[in-house]
């Protein structure tokens, strides 16, 4: 049986899921931590991700072993291809995902492509500290949200300024009344050039 | 119906303090409505809370209550960037879409608005709204030029030291002079690059 065949026969959900991601938006995926983050906040949304991702909080936030070693099979059985900041299919891993893409549905696949969109060209800041003031919760044991901590803020304003989130998101992660948000865009003058 | 959001309620109340022209977008005709959420959060500051509970108090603004808070979350997890207000809204407009009713939201951040058309939802923002004024009389062209010129210089709208008029890329609009069968005019613009308004 070919590479082919097996994926498309073998029903892992996190293969499908992870190949669907690399294929989505026709970009590679920006690196391991994206896909990590990725696949979290998915998985808040699909179930199968849930199910089979066991997300824990760790130093660098929500982390799942079982989607390294997953990511990993796929580079190893020639689907993917890694490289540093880089994750991309191969010839075999974009007519899997184009044979995967048929039978998902619309919904799903447009739900990637916006986590994908959202996500994928943050800076490793940005990214954490969108993740750690959505779920605070993943905190916990992470040396890298003691150092974003002060800056948590500026982070976030970053994210308005790259017309990732509105203002009013901001002032949900944050939170902070909308009014504050507002004025601190003035007050950064990355905004208004007055 | 016009759905109100708080970033345009914000902008009426704290930024260029004209809480009057809430008064005016009803009398616009259409019920006007602030959804539940954007009222029950820590969204609005003490200012802007007080103004819209007294336009409640007297009827000017209902409180919408279509979705329940789960609803809105699960709106949200498709769109990680906007705010649980602005999802009230929009899931709102579908309901009430739904229902046959003629609905429209008013949306003045860009991100909301550029959500909004994906999902190919009715919208303007205050500066549609001032238009409407202008078109339907409720407001006079010195009482607009006055709202302009507040915007120009709120968080809304700035000016460059070079004379320019540069657009904040999240809110707000653009206001440039233009010339017009030998008359110089004023244009504003959305930030969606939809030009909205002329004033002479």
């Amino acid at each position: 049986m070919g590479v082919k065949e097996k994926i498309l026969e073998d029903a892992n959900e996190l293969h499908k899921f992870i190949i669907l991601l690399a294929h989505a938006n026709g970009e590679s995926i920006k690196g391991r931590l994206k896909l990590q983050k990725m696949l979290y906040l998915l998985s808040d949304k699909i179930e199968e991700i849930k199910e089979q991702s066991s997300y824990d909080a760790d130093n660098f936030g929500p982390y799942s072993e079982v989607v390294d070693v997953e990511e990993e099979y796929l580079e190893q059985i020639g689907v993917l291809t890694s490289s540093p900041g880089e994750i991309a299919l191969t010839k075999t891993g974009k007519e899997i995902a184009q044979e995967l893409s048929k039978h998902e549905d619309e919904k799903t696949l447009k739900v990637l492509n916006e986590y994908k969109k959202f996500l994928n060209d943050l800076t490793s800041q940005e990214l954490l500290a969108y993740i750690y003031s959505a779920h605070p919760d993943m905190t916990e044991e992470s040396i890298a949200y003691e150092n974003l901590k002060p800056n948590m803020e500026h982070y976030i304003l970053l994210l308005i300024k790259k017309q990732k989130i509105s203002t009013q998101r901001a002032a949900e992660l944050l939170d902070k009344s909308q009014d504050y948000i507002i004025k601190k865009m003035k007050n950064t003058q990355k905004i208004v050039l007055r | 119906m016009k759905i109100l959001d708080a970033t345009t309620i914000i902008a009426i109340c704290n930024e260029i303090h004209c809480p009057e022209l809430i008064e005016k977008i009803a009398l616009l005709g259409h019920d006007l409505a602030i959804p539940a959420h954007i009222v029950e959060s820590e969204l609005l500051d003490k200012n802007t809370r007080k103004t819209t509970e007294r336009y409640v108090h007297h009827n000017t603004i209902q409180i919408l209550k279509k979705n329940t808070i789960e609803e809105v979350r699960e709106f949200q997890k498709d769109f990680p960037g906007l705010g649980l207000g602005e999802c009230d809204s929009m899931l709102a407009y579908q309901k009430l879409r739904e229902d046959g009713e003629r609905v429209y939201c008013i949306l003045d951040d860009g991100k909301a608005r550029e959500k909004a058309a994906e999902l190919e939802i009715k919208f303007t923002g205050l500066v549609g709204l001032l238009q409407m004024m202008k078109q339907k009389n409720v407001m006079s062209h010195d009482e607009i030029d006055k709202v302009v010129k507040l915007l120009k210089d709120s968080n809304f709208g700035s000016r460059t030291n070079s004379g320019q008029i540069r657009p904040c890329p999240k809110i707000g609009i653009r206001v440039l002079p233009a010339r017009v069968g030998g008359r110089i005019v004023f244009k504003m613009w959305a930030l969606d690059g939809v030009p909205c308004l002329l004033f002479h």
